[in-house]
Order: C-alpha cells, then sequence, then structure tokens
C-alpha cells in the first residue's frame, strides 16, 4: 500500500512539471509583453521590472494607417460567416446522409470521407487559379464559400455519427405528429445535436481564427488583413524588432480563443473525444 | 399530399437558398466594381494603394507625405501597404500575376525582368508626361533603368551605393590602419587580426543573403566584369574557376574568423543592425546599401567611417554598387493611372515632399532633392562619401537582369561554404551544374 | 413507390450543398492540379503542355526535392511518436484520478488551442534566440535557431507541445478500460508493466492507429512555423515540403511544378497510411464487448 501512495506522487509531480513546461512559454509571454526589449532579452525572471503598457499602446497603432482595431474587425468578418455557414451547411448534410436512404448514399459518404486524405499542397495551387478566374482574389469569398458549400467532411462525420445515435423513432413520431422532413431536422433533431454543432463551432472558430496560409495566399491589401498576417507583418519589418510590441499584439491576439476555451471547455473535451478533432 | 409537396418546397428552398445567397454576393461585387467607374468620370472619391517595403523611419516619411497629398487632394485616399523586405518579391509576382497588386508599386530594379515576364504589368510613364515631370532627375539613371523594351516603366527613387561602414574604433583598437586595407587579403589579415584581440570580435558583419544575394555578383564582377548572366542568351558569363575564386574567398573569410559564424548571423539576416553583436560594437564593418541605412542604424557617429570595397590584384572593375535603391512604377490594372502619376510628381518633385522624405530612400534621383538634401545636411555625410565613392568607380555591370533561380542557386553555395558543408571545390561543381541545368531550361 | 421516390429526391436535396461544394472546391481542383502538374503553367501568361517533364525533374534534376522530403520524414519521426508518448503518459496518470484533474487538463489542452497561430511562432522566435529566455533558463549556448542541427528539432517542439488533442482522446479511451480486467491480471499475478502491454495497450489499440493517422496528417500539413520561425532555413534543414512547394509555386511562379511535387507528397501520404493500415492488422485489437 505504502508503495502504491509511493507512486501516486511521483507521477502527481511528474505531470506538474510537465504541466508548468507546458503552460510557462504562454505565462511568459504574457509578462514579456510588459518588459522592456533589454529585459526580454536579457533576464531570467519570470515577472518585469515594471509593468510597462507602451508595448500594448504602440503595438496595437501598428501601421499607423491600421490599426488591431481594424484587424480584430477583419478577424470577426472572416470567421464570423465562415463558422454560420459551416455548421449549417454541415448540419444539413449531415442529416441527409444519416436519414435517407437513396441511391449511392454509402457510396457518396466514402467518397466524402476519402477527400480527408488529399493534402492541402494539392489543392491550393488549384484552387488559388480559380478564385483568381472568379474575381476573388483579395477578398473573404475563399473563406465563406467552401464553408458555406460543406466542405469540411470531418464535421460532416462527426455529425452524421451523432445523428446515428439518436433513436429514428424520434422521427417516426414527430412524423405522425406531422412533422415534414425539415421540420424534424429543426425541432427534434437540431436541439440533441447542439452540442456536436457548438463543438464544430468551436473548432472552426480555432481553425479559422490561426489560418496563416489562406489568408498570406488570398489576401493582399492590408486593409482586410486578419490577424495572423498582421502579426508577421509586425515581425517582418525591417528596422528595429520591438519584441515587446509584437509580444503584447500577440497576446492580444490570441486572448479571444484563451476566454473562449475557459466559457465551454466542456464542450471541447466532448468534441475531441466523441470525433478526435484536433484544435 | 399537400404537406409533403411542401417540405419538398422546404428542402428546395433550404439547399438552393445557399446558391443565392452565393450569387447575391458576386452581384454585390459587380455593383461595387460600377460604383467605382462612376467616380472616375465624376471625379469623386478615388482610393489608389501603395506598396512598398522599409524600414520605420522610411515608412513614416512616406506615410507623412501620403497624409500631405490627401490633405491637398481630399477626394483621393492612399491605402499604404508595407513591410519588410523578406517576402515582398514573392508577394508582389503573386498579385501583379493575380491582378490584385497596388497600383503604387515600389520595386527592386534586380528584379525588373521577372516582373515584366508576368506580363505588361506597368503602364508607360511617358503617356503621363504632362502630369508626371521628369525633367529634373538624373537623365543618365532614367536611362539605365527607367525604360524596359523602349517603355518608361518606371522612375527611380534615388542613388545608392554600396557602402562599407567602418567603425574604427574598433581598428584603432585592435591597432589596424584602415587605410591599408586595400585587397581581399589585406581584408582578412585585418580579420584575423581582430579576433585575435578579442574573440568577441568579428571584423565583417554580413548574412548569407545579403552575401549570396548582392555581394557574390559585385565580386564576380571584379573577377570577371561582365554581369553573372548574358541576358540574351541566357549563358553563363564565368567559367567555373571564376566561380571557384570566389567561392574560395568567402570560404577564407568564415574560415579565418573574418565573418561571424553563419548560424549566429542567421536570425538577423537583412536586418543586420539588430544584430546584438553589432549593437554592442564588436562588429566592425557592415556592407549594405546606402538606403538601408537609416538613422538610428549605428550609435558612432564619431567614428563612422565609409571604406573603399576590397579588390583583387587583378580586378576588371571596382565591383561597387551604384544604382537607384528601388523604382515606382504604376501598375496596368490601376483604374485612375493619372491619379497615380500626379502622386508621383509630387513624390518626386514638391519641395514639401523632399523636405518630408529626406534621404528615406537614399540620395534623391532629381537635382533639386539633391540639392534640398545637401543643404539641409538631410543625409549623414559618411554615406553621402560612400555614394561619392560609388558614383566615381560603380561597376558598369549590376546584374540586374539576373533570373531569381540563378541567384537562388548561387546563394545556396555559398550558404553551403558558410556553414562548411564541405569541400569548396565540390561545392562549387555542385553549383555549375544545378546553374548549367536551370539556364538550359531558361534558355526553352 | 413514389413515397421512396420522393424521399430519395429529398436525400439528394440535403447533400446538394456538399455535392456542389465537393465538385467546385474539392474534385475539379484535384483534377487540374494533376493536369497543371503536366504542363509548365507560371503565374502568369501561356502555358502548354509538357508530358512528364516536371516529374522527370523531380526526380534527376531538383536535389532540394530530396533534401526536403528528408526534412519531411525526420519531422514525421520526431514529432509523432514523442507526441503520442507525451500524450499517453499523461493520460494514464490523469486516469488514476488525481486532484485537481481539471485544472491539469485545461494546462495541457490550452497549447493545442493556440499552437498553429503566429502568435506562437513569434513566441518562439522570441524564447530560442541565441541571447533567448530558454539559453538563459537551461545555461546553454545553444543556436536553436541558426544552427542547422537544431532548428528542426525547435521547430518540432511546437507541434510536440500540442499533444492535448492526443491526450484527451486517451484519456477518454482508458476510462473504457473495464477494471475487472485489471484486477483479473492482477489475481494472474502479473506486474504493472505486463498489464500494460498485455491489457491496456491492446485495448487502447484502435485509438492509437487514428491518432497516428491523424497526428501523421497534420505533420504533413504544417506550414506556419516553419514559415514564420524559420523561413525554412538555415541550410534549407526546415524547409518541410509543405513549405518548398508554397515557394515554388508562389515565389518561384512554377506552379506547374510545383503541382507535381504536391502529387509527390499525395502519394507519399497514401503509401504511408496505407502502410500504417496494413500494419496495424498485427497490432490493433478489436474488442467486440468493450466498445460502444
Amino acid at each position: 500500500m505504502k508503495k502504491k501512495k509511493y507512486i501516486r506522487w511521483c507521477s502527481f509531480i511528474l505531470i506538474t512539471v510537465i504541466g508548468i513546461c507546458m503552460i510557462y512559454p504562454l505565462v511568459w509571454m504574457f509578462f514579456a509583453s510588459f518588459k522592456t526589449n533589454e529585459e526580454i532579452n536579457l533576464a531570467v525572471n519570470l515577472l518585469p521590472e515594471h509593468f510597462d503598457w507602451s508595448g500594448f499602446i504602440k503595438g496595437w497603432d501598428s501601421s499607423g494607417q491600421y490599426t488591431f482595431t481594424d484587424f480584430f474587425i477583419n478577424t470577426f468578418v472572416i470567421v464570423v460567416p465562415t463558422v454560420l455557414f459551416t455548421v449549417i451547411s454541415c448540419t444539413v448534410v449531415a442529416y441527409g446522409f444519416a436519414r435517407f436512404s437513396f441511391k449511392g448514399n454509402k457510396l457518396l459518404f466514402g467518397v466524402m470521407l476519402s477527400t480527408l486524405m488529399v493534402p492541402n499542397a494539392v489543392l491550393i495551387i488549384p484552387r488559388y487559379l480559380l478564385f483568381r478566374d472568379f474575381g476573388w482574389l483579395d477578398s473573404y469569398m475563399p473563406f465563406w464559400m467552401p464553408a458555406l458549400f460543406a466542405c469540411y467532411p470531418f464535421f460532416i462525420y462527426q455529425e452524421v455519427q451523432f445523428l446515428r445515435g439518436i433513436p429514428k423513432e424520434l422521427d417516426e413520431a414527430a412524423k405522425i405528429d406531422g412533422c415534414n422532413s425539415f421540420q424534424i431536422l429543426t425541432r427534434i433533431l437540431i436541439p440533441i445535436l447542439k452540442p456536436s454543432m457548438i463543438s464544430i463551432c468551436i473548432f472552426q472558430t480555432i481553425w479559422t481564427w490561426n489560418d496563416f496560409m489562406n489568408p498570406l495566399i488570398y489576401i493582399n491589401s492590408v486593409s482586410k488583413y486578419p490577424l495572423s498576417l498582421a502579426l508577421r507583418m509586425g515581425l517582418d519589418v525591417a528596422a528595429s524588432t520591438n519584441w515587446n510590441e509584437i509580444m503584447s499584439m500577440a497576446c492580444v491576439s490570441i486572448l479571444p480563443l484563451v476566454i473562449m476555451f475557459f466559457c465551454l471547455q466542456k464542450y471541447f473535451v466532448e468534441g475531441i473525444a466523441s470525433s478526435g478533432l484536433k484544435g | 399530399m399537400k404537406k409533403k409537396y411542401l417540405s419538398l418546397f422546404m428542402s428546395v428552398i433550404l439547399a438552393i437558398s445557399s446558391v443565392v445567397v452565393f450569387s447575391g454576393c458576386g452581384n454585390a461585387d459587380k455593383g461595387n466594381k460600377t460604383d467605382g467607374q462612376n467616380t472616375e468620370s465624376s471625379d469623386e472619391q478615388v482610393t489608389l494603394r501603395f506598396m512598398w517595403w522599409g524600414d520605420d523611419v522610411r515608412h513614416q516619411a512616406t506615410l507623412d507625405v501620403i497624409e500631405q497629398y490627401e490633405k491637398e487632394h481630399p477626394n483621393v485616399k492612399i491605402e499604404a501597404e508595407y513591410g519588410g523586405y523578406d517576402g515582398y518579391f514573392e508577394k508582389l509576382t503573386t498579385q501583379l500575376s493575380g491582378g490584385t497588386a497596388a497600383d503604387i508599386i515600389q520595386y527592386n530594379a534586380n528584379t525588373v525582368s521577372d516582373l515584366m515576364a508576368i506580363g505588361d504589368v506597368f503602364v508607360n510613364l511617358e503617356d503621363y508626361a504632362d502630369i508626371l515631370d521628369t525633367s529634373d532627375f538624373n537623365q543618365e539613371f532614367i536611362k539605365n533603368f527607367s525604360y524596359y523594351d523602349d517603355k518608361m516603366i518606371a522612375l527611380p527613387t534615388g542613388i545608392n551605393g554600396g557602402i562599407w561602414l567602418a567603425n574604427t574604433a574598433l581598428f584603432d583598437e585592435a591597432g589596424i590602419d584602415a587605410e591599408t586595407i586595400k585587397t581581399w587579403e589585406d581584408f582578412i589579415e585585418a580579420g584575423k587580426t581582430l579576433h585575435e584581440v578579442n574573440e568577441e570580435y568579428y571584423l565583417f558583419n554580413i548574412d548569407i543573403e545579403t552575401l549570396g544575394k548582392e555581394l557574390l555578383g559585385s565580386i564576380m564582377a571584379q573577377i570577371t566584369g561582365e554581369d553573372l548572366i548574358n541576358k540574351d542568351t541566357m549563358e553563363m558569363n564565368f567559367t567555373k574557376e571564376e566561380l571557384l575564386k570566389a567561392f574560395t574567398l568567402i570560404h577564407d573569410m568564415y574560415e579565418n574568423n573574418v565573418i561571424e559564424p553563419a548560424a549566429d548571423s542567421a536570425p538577423y539576416a537583412l536586418k543586420l543592425n539588430t544584430n546584438p553583436k553589432w549593437i554592442n560594437h564588436e562588429l566592425a564593418v557592415v556592407y549594405g546599401a546606402t538606403s538601408n541605412i537609416f538613422d538610428g542604424y549605428y550609435d558612432f557617429q564619431d567614428t563612422a567611417e565609409a571604406l573603399d570595397m576590397p579588390q583583387f590584384e587583378d580586378a576588371k572593375e571596382s565591383g561597387i554598387l551604384y544604382v537607384p535603391p528601388q523604382m515606382l512604377a504604376i501598375s496596368s490594372k490601376c483604374e485612375h493611372p493619372e491619379v497615380a502619376a500626379d502622386f508621383l510628381n509630387y513624390f518626386y518633385n514638391d519641395e514639401t515632399a523632399i523636405n518630408t522624405l529626406k534621404a528615406c530612400r537614399s540620395l534623391p534621383a532629381t537635382e533639386k532633392g539633391q540639392q534640398i538634401c545637401e543643404e539641409n545636411g538631410y543625409v549623414d555625410p559618411v554615406l553621402v562619401s560612400a555614394i561619392d565613392k560609388a558614383g566615381e568607380t560603380g561597376t558598369i555591370h549590376q546584374n540586374l537582369y539576373t533570373p531569381t533561380e540563378v541567384v537562388e542557386i548561387l546563394q545556396d553555395g555559398v550558404e553551403k561554404i558558410a556553414y562548411n558543408q564541405g569541400n569548396v571545390e565540390s561545392i562549387t561543381d555542385d553549383t555549375m551544374g544545378l546553374l548549367e541545368e536551370t539556364l538550359e531550361r531558361l534558355q526553352k | 413507390m413514389k413515397r421512396k421516390k420522393l424521399g430519395e429526391a429529398k436525400g439528394y436535396l440535403y447533400i446538394f450543398p456538399w455535392i456542389i461544394g465537393f465538385l467546385m472546391f474539392q474534385l475539379i481542383p484535384l483534377v487540374n492540379s494533376f493536369r497543371y502538374s503536366l504542363t509548365d503553367i507560371k503565374l502568369g501568361g501561356e502555358y502548354q503542355f509538357i508530358g512528364i517533364e516536371n516529374y522527370i525533374r523531380m526526380f534527376t534534376e531538383d536535389v532540394d526535392l530530396f533534401n526536403s522530403m528528408w526534412v519531411t520524414i525526420k519531422y514525421i519521426i520526431m514529432v509523432v511518436p514523442a507526441k503520442l508518448i507525451f500524450a499517453l503518459i499523461v493520460a494514464m496518470i490523469l486516469s488514476m484520478k488525481i486532484k485537481g484533474i481539471r485544472i491539469f487538463r485545461t494546462m495541457y489542452y490550452l497549447p493545442s488551442i493556440l499552437g498553429g497561430s503566429v502568435a506562437i511562432s513569434a513566441l518562439w522566435r522570441v524564447m530560442f534566440m541565441k541571447s533567448g529566455i530558454i539559453n538563459n533558463l537551461i545555461g546553454t549556448d545553444i543556436n536553436w535557431l541558426g544552427d542547422p542541427k537544431y532548428a528542426l528539432f525547435t521547430i518540432g517542439l511546437i507541434d510536440i507541445w500540442q499533444f492535448g488533442s492526443s491526450m484527451v482522446l486517451f484519456f477518454a479511451a482508458l476510462k473504457q478500460v473495464p477494471r475487472d480486467l485489471y484486477e483479473a491480471a492482477q489475481i494472474d499475478g502479473a506486474g504493472k508493466v505486463k498489464v500494460f502491454f498485455k491489457v491496456t495497450l491492446p485495448l487502447i489499440s484502435p485509438v492509437m492507429l487514428f491518432n497516428i493517422v491523424m497526428q501523421t496528417i497534420n505533420a504533413l500539413q504544417n506550414y506556419t512555423s516553419a514559415y514564420v520561425v524559420t523561413g525554412g532555413g538555415p541550410l534549407k534543414s526546415t524547409n518541410i515540403m509543405a513549405l518548398k512547394i508554397y515557394e515554388d509555386a508562389f515565389v518561384k511562379s512554377d506552379l506547374g511544378y510545383a503541382s507535381a511535387e504536391s502529387w509527390l507528397l499525395f502519394i507519399f501520404l497514401l503509401c504511408l497510411s496505407g502502410f500504417i493500415f496494413f500494419t496495424s492488422k498485427y497490432w490493433v485489437f478489436y474488442s467486440d464487448g468493450g466498445g460502444k
């Protein structure tokens, strides 16, 4: 029994140490944004000598013409419609796959899953040329449209799995009560699907928020930059690299995600556990 | 049965609502475009995008000029798009080919052939001669750099010389006389001496990017007296032995601790002034273009001096850089080229603008600009002396038309030498092989 | 009969958005990508069909391509096992019903949410400078980002740091393992290590398979950290395939050639997952009783 206790303590210490290593960079980043440049480079202390807000103030102004207010607005303009389109289109499509038997249902479902295996690198060039022909470059269409047309097989798969777990008798009962198929979806199934839909919203928000490659390729005007590109712009302005400004803005840019994480933690864990999504 | 059809109807609505939204957006987009065309005729709000790279000083000065211009022309709004040079060229090529480039574009003179390969991407500025006055420019510069296929596609922003900016305090400490450094051998000897005095000291502050993409061309010009590549035939203007000579020089500089080890300087590529060793005065000489040396780049004004570029004893020409720092062009996709031309005219010829921009793009290329800058002491005297030197002896062969792929291959070779990946001869062999294959493909 | 037809039509209607999306944004681009790989298409101007020339060039001329493939393989070999081992260890400790499990779960999971962002890449650049906090903390003088020996490892750390999602999956799988199996094994006199290899590991092997495949795909797609932190350097030691394809396409404007490279990556991915699935016969154990 003594040995068991000993193991427990060791394990506890081990995960505490690993946990601190995990969280340390984030805490360091937070405090670094209050430090001066010299302090960031040289001091080992976690806490800054003085809490200096100038990094935030200067960093927020960014280029002068456009501030982080603009970049935040841009990010929201990209993220919010993308997330809404995704969750609506994926739910509808998943409903079609899970509840209707039609010719080729299984085949199409298989095709949909197999698109998961196609790496982004293969699609990025033809998509770029396609969007160029559509005149969608330097606009947010390349983000909104694929979401509107349910190009996220993982989410559809997740919802189909969820729907299959809901007894069909519920649908039948509703049908007898006079609901049509669309009403069955909106009145009966969506309330049950809610946790799954929320987890889709969460993950799509994270992915779109953090996305760097797509904005890099599709967005050209600084006035349309989302946060990811704005941060990168701050990093490469040649003159002097003001690390405290960059750290402050890095902190600010991930703050909404952190807040979302703490508010919706329950759904995060459920979302991954049920489908294996990656954050 | 009616209900069945109703539900079917609902499904149709739902399924195609997406299509409606989609086409709705498309229409809205078109609507905006026609709006834009209307403004042109009624002379209402005009929005231009101006894209450049630079440092904070240049950004601020350029933003100020934009603001001044906007104040004088309330109907014009100029959106600034700027950053560092890292990634600028790739962004520009993608945008030009995608038709989403800015209206006023700053580009590096040595990328012109890559840009023009995309298509007819810039307007002929001579079409706007009544708006944009180019008479005050250094005509020699205009002749050499502004024309492409007999069209004036861009104007130089200034006069740029290669500078070997030295902190003579370090020379004094090590007992080196800067005047005696004439040849590359002298340079390497001085580097050795300096590093022996203090292990933290290195003579030469340079990164692999600058070394491989810019300085190598100068070194090769000394050896061959030619551009790297013949732009008409796409053939190499050098032999293996000549490249080996240049690579050996670079190897010797790393080997003898003349240059800081590549791994240490890599994080400061293209931002040599942010290297902590430079800030702490542990590096004696920096090589760069005068346009990149801005206020605050160095803080040893009292001991600063512009050195001569080291030479080979049998050098065919000086190899010194003497080009415009950048060119400004108007995109052929620009909807209001006449407004853009008017802005350029303000940018180059207006006194307030010149007084605001000062020397943020090196010494101006216009008579009036140079005069104002000199009278008011806007240009660092060390830079002036470097530009004068470059003007006297600058190389004719500035490698303006070397294809990017060739530059990349040469730079990869330099990087391998810097990181000591094998002996110089085999690296030279590999590089020559790659160059031959690539040029063969480009000749097609 | 009529009713059934109607039901079918409705089914098609609901999946209609996906069909359009699939055609427009996936199938047509996929076909086009292959078509482009047989041409010399550039960012601007005309292009022509050149057969398999791009593919020949890939294997005969392009030394960098081999380097990039090798870097990518090294990256996968480093990141995927490390991630899974950490995830499994932590999940097992957490499943011991330790106090404060919620706090730990938060600590471990938070990096997975933020890790893909430019913000974290920027943070890495600051922390791993030669004069930066990491060297100061552990008292070394290593050039994390400038030395070709360490740069890939430094980038990989960002990825390993995000083991949270694999951990949550393992944790869920471990909870499903019936208690009585452990007890039975212990009564038989099996030691802890033996119980782990004979009972726990087989039972969570399906999740293990899933994690391996997903993490491999993720590692292949990773792009932001290599682009922002090191830009592929030094000495191309972090020039992973995704980055090389991007540069060939959008920097060198060689879209046709980059398309060919992307197909090489695709085929590599297919072979790799095929291999993993093939071997999974021998080590993945599907229980018929314990599952859902």
